[in-house]
């Protein structure tokens, strides 16, 4: 780096010239890894606030709350209250039971 | 709100606005510190103004690239007039305006350095002193226009790279007579 201020020789220039692309060069790749910084947060916010989970505000048909996963004949599954027996309906050997409020 | 991918454009843009506003920040500070002379060392000058300049042509690219990203951005599409006519935006008009001005105002200032033979260093002198203004308006553009503006980080951020400029600027605005006095009484 030159230490004068004051260079006018045309050698003197081209190195203070040098230089100085060096160091806009160390700065602008300075300055792009810090971008990643804030242009990470950005976008880790804006997959965070896309995928929050739509709050179940009440079930369809248990007052209790409390219901369960049963699989049907046909071999597909239906969330029916505890309380409850769904017409054709048998029970799973292990029922997945959930609460919701 | 849509897929963050189709938002990429804007995130990057809004990324490197915020480091071209540090990159100003830490530019008017090292050069408020060439100005005031607090510390004379020997060497120290030529260096500060190696770095001055170095950091205002990065800071240049930075502004550059921040005005240029938005152009890709699908959902702003701001148009050239857009990113360089003041007040030409929709979106927050008088502050993305204020930051257009001050983006302007930059260039100007900083590339008339390279000018002041053909202009007079007396002209260029007067000039330079506005790039306080400078920063001051991107400030301004940050705080109003972008969308993390009054974020704790931001203000964070805004606190620690603004807190040296006033002090600075303070400083060098003071009379010879009173920095001295200021600086000896440091010392003691």
């Amino acid at each position: 780096m030159t230490e004068r201020g004051t260079v006018t020789t045309p050698t003197g220039k081209r190195a203070r010239r040098r230089s100085l692309y060096r160091t806009v060069l160390g700065l602008a790749v300075a300055a792009l890894l810090a971008a990643s910084l804030p242009f990470s947060v950005l976008y880790a916010t804006a997959v965070n606030v896309r995928q929050t989970p739509v709050t179940v505000v009440g079930a369809p048909h248990a007052s209790s709350g409390a219901t369960r996963v049963v699989t049907t004949a046909s071999g597909a599954t239906r969330v029916v209250p505890v309380t409850s027996t769904a017409p054709g309906a048998t029970q799973s050997p292990a029922p997945i039971t959930t609460h919701v409020s | 709100m849509g897929d963050p991918t189709h938002q990429l454009f804007w995130f990057a843009s809004r990324a490197v606005g915020i480091v071209a506003l540090a990159m100003l920040g830490i530019s008017v500070a090292v050069g408020l510190v060439m100005a005031g002379k607090p510390v004379r060392r020997p060497g120290l000058p030529a260096r500060l103004k190696h770095f001055h300049e170095a950091a205002t042509l990065v800071t240049l690219g930075l502004i550059a690239t921040h005005a240029g990203l938005l152009l890709f951005d699908a959902y702003l599409r701001p148009g050239i007039a857009g990113i360089t006519l003041p007040f030409a935006l929709a979106y927050r008009p008088v502050f993305t305006g204020l930051g257009i001005i001050g983006g302007w105002l930059a260039a100007i200032l900083g590339l008339s350095f390279y000018l002041r033979k053909r202009i007079g260093v007396k002209t260029w002198r007067f000039m330079h002193r506005f790039t306080i203004v400078v920063y001051a308006l991107a400030l301004v553009h940050a705080v109003g226009s972008g969308t993390d503006g009054r974020s704790p980080w931001m203000v964070a951020m805004l606190t620690v790279l603004t807190g040296p400029i006033v002090f600075a600027f303070t400083y060098r605005v003071l009379p010879e007579t009173a920095r001295r006095g200021a600086v000896h009484s440091a010392a003691a």
